[in-house]
């Protein structure tokens, strides 16, 4: 039997272009291969990698920190992660559907994804205060945040010789949550003696007494395709990738919020401590305030979808360019495109340098690397925004990491 | 080939799954916050209790305050000791006695030690009948006890002992108890006309059960012990006797009243004293004098109404059963007839009252027919009423809170502000400070509250705002979390030196603390 086990990243979503390129039959004629790959990748257009770090994993974030970058911010900005697991299993020596070019493939894997897009008022305040804007009326809006978490498992079919395929998935639905605040008005009295918020928005999230993987919060379906067409010369290849293209049905126990109702607030009342002498100040609850409706129901979400066009060629001995485009579609990021140049060793060893503009942060610049050792190994590692592993003032980071072995 | 691909995939998918990130410590920021914390309205009924405070018709507070002015102590007259009383007899025959044959009964009259008091009947609230019954006799004995006088709901009370064969050297011994209260004991003995008597009946019998004969030797004793352990009364009747006495009572204002320092002029302040006679015995009380004392500065002051310190006769209350009227004499004392307004103006923290109480001044002219019920028996009591038109100047009230609350972690940097609108014609000085080992820091230094300024409008005034600035810094926070003490002073004034002012009901404070300053949020502690 002939098999092989991938795992690619949404980021990285294409095949390893050094199999695709690879002359040595071994690759392809051998009976397994095992690969993993585990990556990760976050980005703002406004926020820094030290900001971000110490946000996630904790830290002071000094003043000047917090001023120089409310300082730099548009009035949309941007944030989101992405991170995931696969391992893929490719079954060479099959024979399927008649046809000896086909073969089984398997998948299982886990992802996250998340994003935010916020006004630079909505940042000031939450981390300069809202001092400043006393006796004034400030815009937070819009604002958009989505998180989902799911898990994978997935049956398809490819192509032995490109290694297009088709694989179609289960998905346990993790979490999912999203607030869509289309405008959200927030009052500071000239004394500070009212805050008052006006929001206009929409508030789901899934079942929330559920946690872990693959527990039962929602379940759907995905599709994820890759078509690799060799160029005529066979000197590079056109790549089409689309991954998670599906939905998650969210069980019933699942909420959908409506945010409009005006929530204003004078402090605490301390009048029952006045005249009962009770010691307890109780607070009312902002998001019992906030929430106008509330609906505990199933509904459908979209899976965060990852679409990826590349188009590879040589230009000379052992060189290669590309180009191509990337499309997360939502709210948020903004379409990424890129562009590299590989240099080819061997049929074994490939390096390559990319730079990259869009998606959930600025611009970026990486390199990676493919090998494949005797023919019976593939080790994938890479960065797409090398800076930000490194440096706090970048704009984002990503990593990743693929080891594979044949059979 | 198989089995060791998915090998390789598991162990790197059990990798995948037990490597994740994890939050080190909180993050932490700055933030320049303008944020509301409390607001409220503050009234008079807020901080005075509601006990002592009230609104008249018009809507003008009225302090009212009751107090007892002297405990007369009249339990002490009725009052029975422990008393130990025992009954029994020595035999004075021997022979041997057949089961079922009865001794002759042993009748006793018990005269109780009462030398002041002639009592006939007693009702206890309280207290214990112990008793010991003691037999040599070597037999089975039926011994029944009866107190033909104590009784409780109309039965009267019979102790029954049987007992069991003893000697001299080693008698049978029984003991028990009774709860008094509630019980009731006539000491008019057997024939009804005598007072401080306890009769007693102990009746013996061989236990008709019994195997055999009861032996009986010369002298062998068999002996009922009674022991009255704490008994208290609640009713008495008979003659109370002629008690002449000196009272010396004070009454501590200020422990439910935080009476301030300074200058205050009230208007209107009406005082009764009610004294009343539920005792059926006659009485006479003159009162030498009432005393205000400030226990401050060391002053007093005495009371002037010459009509409370003329000796009062006051008559017996009449009884008709269980029905008592009283005899009540008032006095009232006001602005007009007394001294009554410099008196209150001076803010005395005790009272004391010292009085001569000759009691059956008369003697026995009931015919031994006195009657008292404690719970309501001779009382002197003083109602306090002022209206709270008043003038005040550096009228100081001051208060030490103990601070009992964990430490304070200095989160916040900056200004507490509290705004104030004020109703009341009275304006205020605010001084807060910690007390820190006999050292005072102050952290707030004499904050002024405006009055609010009268109207032409009887109870309406027109509110005065003010602002009053707390720095809370961390050095103050940790001066809080070191000491254990908030000193508040208020010094109040009304406008205008000797005018007063109405203060009424829908008088209030509205206020709002807002804090302004630098919060250190901390996300994932």
């Amino acid at each position: 039997m002939s098999c092989c086990l991938l795992a690619t990243f949404s980021a990285t979503a294409q095949l390893p272009s050094v199999m695709l390129l690879s002359q040595d039959t071994a690759v392809r004629s051998s009976n397994a291969w095992v690969m993993a790959s585990v990556a990760g990748q976050v980005g703002s257009n406004a926020l820094d990698m030290d900001f971000m770090r110490k946000l996630t994993l904790g830290g002071r974030i000094s003043n000047d920190h917090i001023d120089r970058l409310s300082g730099d911010m548009l009035s949309d900005n941007r944030a989101g992660y992405a991170a995931s697991g696969e391992l893929t299993l490719m079954n060479f020596r099959d024979t399927l559907f008649v046809n000896p070019a086909i073969g089984l493939k398997a998948t299982v894997g886990s992802s996250y994804h998340g994003y935010a897009g916020f006004s630079s008022n909505l940042f000031s305040t939450i981390f300069q205060g809202n001092n400043t804007a006393a006796g004034s009326t400030v815009e937070l809006g819009p604002t958009f945040m989505m998180q989902q978490a799911w898990q994978k498992f997935g049956l398809g079919v490819f192509d032995k010789r490109t290694l297009s395929s088709v694989t179609l998935s289960l998905v346990e639905g993790q979490s999912y949550r999203s607030l869509v605040m289309n405008s959200a008005d927030f009052y500071t009295s000239t004394f500070g003696d009212t805050l008052k918020i006006a929001p206009d928005g929409e508030y789901s999230r899934s079942d929330t007494s559920r946690s872990g993987w693959a527990n039962g919060s929602g379940v759907g379906v995905a599709l994820d395709l890759d078509y690799n067409l060799p160029l005529s010369d066979n000197n590079g290849f056109i790549n089409l990738s689309i991954r998670d293209l599906g939905v998650v049905f969210w069980n019933d126990a699942s909420e959908q919020y409506t945010v409009e109702r005006e929530f204003s607030w004078t402090g605490f009342d301390a009048n029952p401590w006045l005249i009962n002498h009770d010691d307890s100040l109780v607070a009312p609850s902002p998001q019992d305030s906030l929430l106008s409706s509330r609906r505990q129901t199933t509904f459908m979400a979209p899976l965060p979808m990852t679409f990826q066009l590349r188009y590879l060629k040589q230009f000379g001995k052992g060189h290669f360019y590309e180009v191509g485009w990337n499309l997360w579609p939502n709210r948020v990021a903004k379409p990424q495109v890129f562009a590299g140049i590989s240099h080819r060793f061997s049929d074994h060893l490939m390096l390559t340098a990319r730079a990259f503009a869009g998606g959930y942060s600025r611009w970026g610049m990486g390199a990676e690397v493919q090998w494949i050792p005797r023919g019976k190994w593939l080790v994938r590692a890479g960065s797409n925004h090398l800076v930000g592993l490194v440096a706090g003032k970048a704009h984002g980071a990503e990593a990743f990491v693929s080891i594979g072995k044949s059979f | 080939m198989m089995r060791s691909a998915i090998g390789f995939a598991f162990a790197i998918l059990c990798a995948m799954t037990f490597t994740r990130c994890s939050r080190n410590e909180p993050t932490v920021w700055d933030s320049d916050v303008l944020v509301p914390l409390a607001t409220g309205r503050l009234t008079l009924s807020n901080v005075v209790d509601d006990s002592i405070l009230y609104a008249d018709a018009s809507g003008l507070w009225h302090v009212k305050f009751e107090r007892e002015l002297a405990d007369f102590n009249l339990d002490t007259i009725v009052a029975i000791d422990d008393t130990t009383i025992a009954v029994g007899f020595e035999l004075p025959i021997s022979g041997s006695f057949n089961p079922g044959q009865y001794a002759p009964d042993i009748v006793e009259e018990i005269r109780l030690n009462l030398p002041s008091t002639q009592l006939r009947h007693v009702r206890f609230s309280r207290g214990t009948l112990e008793y010991r019954l003691i037999s040599a006799i070597q037999g089975d004995l039926i011994c029944n006890f009866a107190l033909p006088g104590l009784s409780r709901n109309g039965a009267a009370e019979l102790i029954r002992i049987e007992t069991n064969p003893g000697t001299a050297a080693s008698p049978f011994s029984q003991s028990g108890s009774i709860d008094l209260a509630g019980y009731e004991l006539a000491l008019t003995g057997p024939m009804n006309n005598d007072y401080n008597v306890v009769e007693t009946i102990l009746g013996i019998q061989v236990d008709p059960a019994a195997t055999g004969p009861a032996i009986v030797l010369l002298n062998d004793v068999v002996q009922m012990e009674l022991k009255f352990v704490e008994p208290g009364v609640e009713y008495a009747d008979g003659y109370f006797g002629q008690h002449n006495y000196t009272l010396n009572e004070s009454v501590e204002l200020d422990a439910s009243v935080n009476l301030p320092q300074g200058t205050l002029d009230l208007n209107g302040a009406v005082m009764n004293v009610n004294i009343r006679n539920a005792v059926g015995m006659d009485a006479q009380l003159h009162f030498t004098g009432l005393r205000g004392f400030d226990s401050a500065t060391g002053n007093a002051i005495e009371l002037d109404h010459a009509p409370l310190f003329a000796p009062l006769n006051i008559a017996r209350a009449a009884r008709n059963g269980s029905t008592v009227t009283a005899e009540e004499h008032q006095y009232t004392l006001n602005a007009d007839n007394s001294n009554l307004d410099a008196f209150m103006e001076f803010l005395p923290s005790d009272l004391t009252m010292t009085a001569e109480v000759v009691l059956n001044p008369l003697g026995d002219v009931s015919a031994g027919n006195d009657f008292i019920f404690l719970d309501d028996a001779l009382s002197a009591r003083v109602a306090l009423d002022i209206p709270l038109r008043i003038g005040m100047q550096n009228l100081t009230f001051r208060d030490t809170l103990e601070l009992t609350n964990d430490a304070v972690e200095a989160l916040f940097n900056g200004d507490l502000s509290l705004w104030l609108k004020n109703e009341f014609p009275i304006g205020a000085r605010c001084t807060l400070r910690l007390l820190q080992g006999g050292d005072l820091t102050t952290v707030v230094d004499g904050a002024q509250i405006d009055a609010a300024s009268p109207t032409t409008s009887v109870g309406i005034t027109q509110a005065a705002e003010s602002w009053i600035k707390i720095a809370l810094t961390p050095e103050i926070i940790g001066q809080v979390n070191d000491t254990h003490q908030l000193v508040i002073d208020v010094a109040l004034d009304t406008p205008g030196a000797g005018s007063v002012v109405g203060i009424y009901e829908h008088y209030g404070i509205d206020f709002k603390l807002v804090a302004d300053g630098t919060y250190t949020f901390e996300l994932g502690q």
